[in-house]
């Protein structure tokens, strides 16, 4: 009984763990998630004392939202980063702030394929830097500087010399893509 | 596969992933859509792409974890509130009761002393030809199953009486709160917030229904923003927060509810 009991313990995700009230879950959950949560509070802050209270409440959302999680619709990185990044959006609009990121000049100068030299351990990851290599350069563009750099499409448009309804179609089309690529187009929120 | 040919769905689940929706937008993608059944499909496909940059060299810093801990001791507590040094100082549940009583003398002798205005922003919706007011009764006439309730009294003696209703539909996920003689509050120095306790969270965890403020004195209405699905809701609470909202209530400041009758 008890082998039983373990085994259904091992089989389960940290998130379902941690829905059903299992506290060492939690442990797990911040050695696992901790430095993705972090890096993404870190890039979507406008400063470290806000990315530490960003933290604090993405640890909270997970928490309350675990019992949510669907291993079936999706993993759970890419549930928590989406989480987190739906969070850290929340409190940029409620503060009206955005992240220091550097001038728009060097975003454009940054190399196209800068995801590619980075260290990837999530599958995800790699995953979608496959798919972005296969979108046109400029959809990549407008997708990079949209959301690794938090531009605004009229931001991207101004940029680009490009017109902001162009701007618009590239995010449109590059994001329907790699959704597909990826086989995401039927993940649904858990009800 | 879940195939999307409407242009501005997409543009409108393109712009929620990248961007996030203010209060207008989200009620404009569920009204202008009500047939749509939400996926997050466009959220996640921009959550991989964040991760195929994610620089992760960088560890959750030791006394962020230290700090998460201890809160998860409380979260998992069974009869302690889920929060960071947040203890709870109100009983929702405890406040029902006198909350019944209040309702009827507050709705029998409604006293129209502080009047609102809305503001701008939230009265802004995308679709130009319909704003708040419309698209709240566009809501009512359109789920004949949905729960329109009235404010009643706080716990804040000083705050003047609120007169007005909440409606909210499960099945279209979106409902409207109006108010008169809700005060009109320094957004320097807080914010209102809604929560809403349902049947699928505890009710040390109600969800959050987003905030706002007050700024002038006519009657108002503000869309519902709920951050989790909300099914056959019980209750709803207006609190005053600091500016940005909070993620867990501390209850002190409940400044008008309402609960269904059930």
């Amino acid at each position: 009984m008890q082998d039983f009991v373990d085994k259904k313990i091992v089989n389960q995700t940290i998130l379902q763990r941690i829905a059903s009230g299992d506290k060492t879950a939690v442990q797990e959950c911040l050695s696992t998630y901790g430095g993705l949560v972090w890096s993404l509070s870190r890039r979507m802050s406008p400063n470290t004392d806000d990315a530490e209270d960003a933290v604090q409440e993405i640890f909270v959302d997970i928490w309350k939202n675990a019992g949510r999680f669907d291993e079936a619709q999706a993993s759970e990185t890419t549930f928590v980063s989406m989480i987190a990044r739906r969070r850290l959006i929340d409190r940029l609009r409620k503060t009206n702030r955005r992240p220091t990121t550097d001038s728009i000049e060097d975003m454009l100068n940054e190399p196209a394929n800068r995801f590619d030299e980075k260290l990837q351990t999530i599958v995800e990851a790699k995953q979608a830097a496959k798919a972005l290599l296969e979108l046109r350069p400029e959809q990549r563009q407008v997708l990079q500087l949209s959301i690794y750099q938090g531009l605004s499409h009229q931001e991207i448009a101004d940029a680009l010399k490009m017109p902001i309804g162009t701007v618009k179609t590239h995010a449109r089309r590059g994001i329907l893509q790699v959704r597909e690529i990826l086989g995401m187009s039927n993940v649904k929120e858990a009800s | 596969m879940n195939e999307i040919n409407d242009e501005k769905l997409i543009d409108l689940l393109s712009q929620r992933a990248i961007y996030g929706l203010n209060s207008a937008e989200e009620h404009d993608l569920i009204l202008a859509f009500p047939d749509w059944k939400d996926d997050f499909s466009f959220d996640a496909a921009v959550s991989a792409i964040d991760l195929a940059n994610l620089d992760l060299s960088e560890d959750l810093p030791k006394h962020l974890q230290t700090k998460i801990l201890n809160a998860s001791e409380e979260w998992f507590a069974p009869d302690l509130q889920p929060t960071f040094s947040i203890k709870p100082k109100t009983n929702w549940l405890g406040f029902l009761g006198w909350v019944t009583a209040a309702a009827c003398a507050v709705f029998a002798f409604s006293i129209w002393t502080n009047r609102v205005e809305a503001p701008k922003d939230i009265v802004k919706t995308q679709n130009e030809s319909l704003n708040v007011f419309q698209l709240r009764q566009r809501l009512l006439d359109s789920d004949k199953n949905i729960l329109q309730i009235k404010w009643a009294k706080g716990n804040v003696k000083d705050l003047p009486e609120v007169s007005g209703d909440i409606v909210w539909s499960d099945e279209k996920q979106a409902g409207y709160m109006k108010f008169r003689g809700l005060s009109v509050n320094d957004s320097n120095k807080e914010c209102y917030q809604l929560w809403i306790f349902d049947e699928t969270q505890d009710e040390k965890t109600p969800i959050d229904g987003g905030i706002f403020d007050v700024k002038g004195n006519d009657e108002i209405v503000v869309p519902i923003t709920a951050k989790l699905k909300v099914k056959n809701p019980k209750l709803f609470a207006i609190t005053v927060e600091k500016p940005g909202g909070v993620v867990v209530s501390k209850r002190e400041k409940i400044a008008t509810l309402a609960k269904t009758s059930a």
